[in-house]
């Protein structure tokens, strides 16, 4: 299959999907009195699925030339910032959970160097890479604020992420050989945690958590997606977009379910 | 190469002085009517520069980077209305659109300048299409601040959220329109058929109240 429909077939999915999904959000927002949360589901939504068709549209004009610093970026950005604007509206007060904050920020700028390091668009990649640190901020929050987290999957979790930097980092200095096997380890590594995130997400949902846990754990699912998706190229790339897309109508059903307590 | 800001300073004077004679709502429409023409002013020379500065091209610049100037340059006396003025929310559409029609007609006219007037055809399509688009783009804008702030969900993400809403639109327009073809076409029936959606939403909101 040529690379670029590997990436524009599930692109087309989650477009359909995203189409789907923001209808029943907006009949949420009615169904609901207005809940904050369905507001901000229909926003993320919404732009989303732009970002996405203009996205697809890019591709379908220009197949063969790399995307300049363009508006589906700042679209980008809005979600990850709306993305933590919904987390926060989770999260009432503040305790602690100072360790795991500044380690996901530094998860972040790390993120963000590898992703300037591969690039070398530093425009683009910063001003995403702000949104989504901000993102990931809200994300280790909200976790820490509800409890979602044991303390050893807390462990697990920095663990697994200093793997990722330290196996990424790598690929840079590695001979040709140990490079590509650097990089399936580290994909087998980000599709493992996408299994777990998504597995403790279910069991959650399966156990009747609290609605807001849920919907914590969805987001936490959706960070490490949308990081193993930038982290991607080829087929491992259109491999994490279907995974995001398979998260979005679990989001939906988290903040349905947020909305409806 | 034409020098705009005299075409802007010939159209604002009569509209200038239609202020003095002008009451409410209508002394209102054509003031934002004037700062809608000022932003697309401002959004040439920025747009401008950032094309000498980045070295995209007037092109690449034109369908890439103008959504994302124009847009700001619409949204700040939009913003700044909103924040200083707390308008109720016909107040806030009407500024809304005032800013979205005078940012049209001014690049209009200077788009008019720059090709000739020969071709109604021509000018109808670009009339129907980049003048309901701005209109558009800055109504989208306007409906989710009124949105946000109506579900007290008015943060600086949704602000932000708006704003990248009406970008996403005028980039998806500008990059169907940059070839010609179906593509084109679909991107000059998208402004009109955006219209009539939004229509249709604040028709809905308006009956909610």
């Amino acid at each position: 299959m040529p690379d670029h429909l590997l990436t524009l077939i599930p692109v087309c999915i989650q477009i359909a999907v995203l189409t789907v999904l923001l209808q029943l959000s907006m009949r949420l927002i009615r169904e609901s009195d207005r809940a904050i949360h369905a507001v901000f589901l229909t926003f993320i939504l919404s732009l989303w699925l732009l970002t996405d068709l203009y996205w697809v549209i890019y591709e379908f004009m220009r197949p063969d030339s790399r995307m300049p610093f363009a508006a589906n970026e700042i679209g980008e950005a809005a979600v990850f910032l709306l993305d933590g604007a919904m987390l926060a509206s989770l999260v009432c007060g503040w305790k602690g959970a100072r360790i795991q904050t500044v380690s996901a920020l530094a998860f972040a700028v790390c993120n963000v160097a590898l992703w300037v390091a591969w690039s070398g668009e530093w425009v683009d990649d910063l001003f995403i890479g702000a949104a989504y640190a901000g993102f990931l901020y809200q994300v280790v929050r909200a976790l820490t604020f509800h409890h979602a987290l044991k303390p050893w999957e807390w462990v697990a979790l920095g663990a697994g992420c200093a793997l990722l930097i330290l196996g990424q980092a790598l690929t840079f200095f590695a001979p040709e050989g140990a490079k590509a096997g650097l990089d399936t380890g580290c994909s087998v590594l980000l599709a493992l945690g996408t299994v777990c995130w998504a597995v403790k997400a279910i069991f959650a949902r399966r156990r009747n958590a609290e609605p807001v846990t849920l919907l914590c754990l969805v987001f936490a699912l959706i960070a490490w997606v949308v990081t193993a998706k930038y982290m991607s190229a080829d087929a491992w790339y259109a491999v994490f977009m279907v995974c995001e897309t398979l998260c979005m109508p679990m989001l939906y059903g988290a903040v349905r379910k947020v909305v409806a307590a | 190469m034409i020098y705009s800001e005299n075409v802007w300073v010939c159209l604002a004077v009569p509209l200038l002085m239609t202020l003095f004679f002008l009451r409410d709502k209508a002394r209102q429409f054509v003031l934002n009517f004037l700062l809608g023409m000022a932003a697309c002013l401002l959004g040439a020379y920025v747009s401008g520069f950032v094309d000498a500065a980045s070295g995209l091209g007037v092109e690449d610049t034109a369908i890439f980077i103008s959504p994302v100037v124009e847009e700001v340059m619409k949204f700040l006396p939009l913003l700044f209305y909103f924040l200083m003025f707390d308008p109720d929310d016909d107040h806030l559409i009407l500024a809304a659109v005032g800013i979205g029609a005078g940012f049209a007609s001014f690049e209009n006219i200077c788009s008019m300048i720059v090709s000739g007037t020969e071709s109604l055809g021509f000018l109808l399509i670009r009339g129907l299409a980049v003048g309901v688009m701005h209109i558009v783009s800055v109504f989208a804008m306007t409906m989710g601040l009124v949105i946000a702030r109506r579900f007290q969900a008015l943060r600086l993400s949704s602000t932000l959220g708006a704003l990248s809403l009406s970008m996403l639109f005028h980039g998806v327009y500008n990059l169907l329109v940059s070839k010609s073809g179906v593509t084109s076409w679909i991107g000059y029936v998208l402004p009109l058929l955006t219209a009539l959606m939004l229509f249709l939403a604040l028709r809905r909101l308006r009956s909610e109240e």
